[in-house]
């Protein structure tokens, strides 16, 4: 990985070096025609040559490191002393590489002119036998290999399976993974590569919610402290309590009571035992004042029929004491006459 | 009309309840009387037969003491109280008990004398002449404050 800025060119130099195909030693698989001899030799010694070239370089590296100084130099880098091992080295391989396409070439021709040679011999009706014995031999031995080849590769998979966890464990605790992380990781990136939608989208939040234990959660919350924190004052004068009343159709409330249930469930002789009855109606008796109220009562009644006498009777007095008056013709609304002296 | 002279027709009614109340009186005396004999002698058990004379006495007897009482005590009788009348005397004061026996034996001796209070122009009967009183408009409880 390179800097943020310039992550994608970096990764591509990178990789630049080992696609060019001048470069490339072409591997032959499984199934390809076979190599002639000549370049199945070469190419066996390119490949021995290639790993003792790259375990030499991972070598000197970590001998440089142990040591406390720099890696050596690339090669075509800055001349002098310091670049001698290198170039001395890289003359030796290619001098190496000269030596074994020699030397294939050489095996070769030395394998195929003793095939000429021993050609005679090679077509002889006793060696034909002898060979033909010998791959009835070797036939039987590869048979046998086969046989027993599935138990081979199990007990060799049982031992890597037992000692790649414990090399792993090793080779990590060697690496300080997180440092590597900070360093190489462009986390930023990562993050906005990830389509977070569709990351809650598979999450199955019924299940998640099924799993959490809210009666525990609830035993760890303390509602008094909760509650203490609630400026109830506040909450309380930000209500409109009128406004809510107003809102209660109080009429539709009081049509749902079944009254006569309620009434059925009111263990009226109860309430009635539990009063003192006798108490009650002496001090009602005492508050009020009967005599008094039969006296007005009667005084009511009477009032009217007496009033209505008086007043009648005092009209006829005036009318009479006129009638005599005007015979005796004596004059009337004397103020004395009608007063005491 | 409170503290006018009373005219006839409300003293009439006044007296006559006043006649009823003392004749019904006179009723319980002679239901008592014969309650008492009947309890004494039940087996000679008779309802007594007194003379005109005496139930005449007794009668009138009854009548001057309750007229006298009532008009020495609080200027009315009962009838007098229901037709909203008072006697007071001529100063407009409660009469003592001897005007008030003496106008009482007068109105009792000559009923009649009532009547002079139609032709009288200050409304006085001969009982009023006589013991210097006056009958006067008094509905109120209390008595009259005299103008």
């Amino acid at each position: 990985m390179g800097t943020p800025d310039h992550p994608r060119g970096h990764m591509d130099q990178q990789h630049a070096a080992p696609t060019d195909p001048s470069n490339v030693v072409p591997l032959r698989v499984a199934g390809e025609l076979p190599l002639p001899l000549e370049e199945l030799v070469e190419q066996a010694l390119r490949i021995a040559l290639g790993l003792v070239t790259l375990s030499a370089d991972a070598l000197s590296e970590v001998v440089a490191k142990t040591l406390g100084g720099q890696a050596p130099a690339e090669p075509g880098g800055a001349g002098g002393s310091a670049a001698s091992l290198p170039l001395l080295a890289g003359a030796a391989m290619g001098l190496a590489v000269g030596v074994a396409r020699w030397g294939a070439r050489a095996t070769t021709t030395v394998i195929r002119t003793g095939e000429i040679v021993f050609s005679p011999v090679t077509t002889s009706v006793p060696f034909r036998d002898g060979m033909r014995r010998l791959g009835a031999k070797l036939g039987a031995l590869d048979a046998r290999w086969r046989e027993e080849r599935p138990r081979e590769e199990d007990a060799a998979q049982a031992f890597v399976r037992l000692l790649v966890p414990q090399i792993a464990e090793a080779v990590l605790d060697q690496v300080d993974l997180n440092a590597i992380v900070a360093e190489r990781v462009d986390v930023d990136r990562v993050v906005e590569g990830v389509d977070l939608d569709a990351v809650v989208a598979r999450v199955d939040l019924d299940a998640v919610v099924a799993r959490v234990d809210l009666d525990r959660i609830l035993e760890r919350v303390d509602l008094g402290a909760v509650v203490d924190r609630i400026p109830l004052d506040d909450v309380v004068a930000r209500i409109d309590v009128d406004d809510i009343v107003a809102r209660v159709d109080l009429e539709r409330v009081v049509d749902r009571i079944d009254v006569d249930a309620v009434a059925a469930k009111l263990d009226i002789e109860a309430v009635v035992r539990r009063l003192d009855l006798a108490a009650i109606a002496r001090e009602v008796v005492d508050e009020l004042d009967l005599p008094e109220i039969i006296r007005e009562s009667m005084g009511s009644m009477t009032g009217e029929t007496v009033g209505g006498i008086r007043v009648q009777s005092m009209n006829a007095d005036r009318a009479i004491s006129s009638l005599v008056d005007r015979l005796l013709r004596r004059s009337q609304a004397d103020p004395d006459a009608e007063t005491p002296d | 009309m409170q503290g006018r002279r009373a005219g006839v027709v409300s003293r009439v009614m006044a007296d006559a309840i006043d006649l009823a109340i003392v004749l019904a009186t006179l009723v319980g005396v002679y239901v008592a009387v014969a309650a008492t004999r009947f309890l004494l002698h039940p087996r000679q058990f008779t309802w007594p037969e007194p003379s005109s004379l005496n139930l005449i006495t007794l009668g009138w007897l009854l009548l001057v003491a309750y007229l006298a009482i009532g008009w020495a005590n609080t200027g009315r009788t009962f009838g007098k109280t229901i037709l909203g009348l008072r006697v007071v005397g001529r100063d407009g004061d409660r009469l003592s008990l001897a005007r008030a026996l003496g106008r009482a034996l007068v109105c009792a001796a000559l009923p009649i004398g009532l009547f002079w209070c139609v032709v009288s122009a200050k409304n006085a009967s001969i009982a009023d002449l006589l013991a210097r009183s006056c009958v006067v408009y008094d509905w109120e409880p209390r008595l009259p404050v005299v103008s």
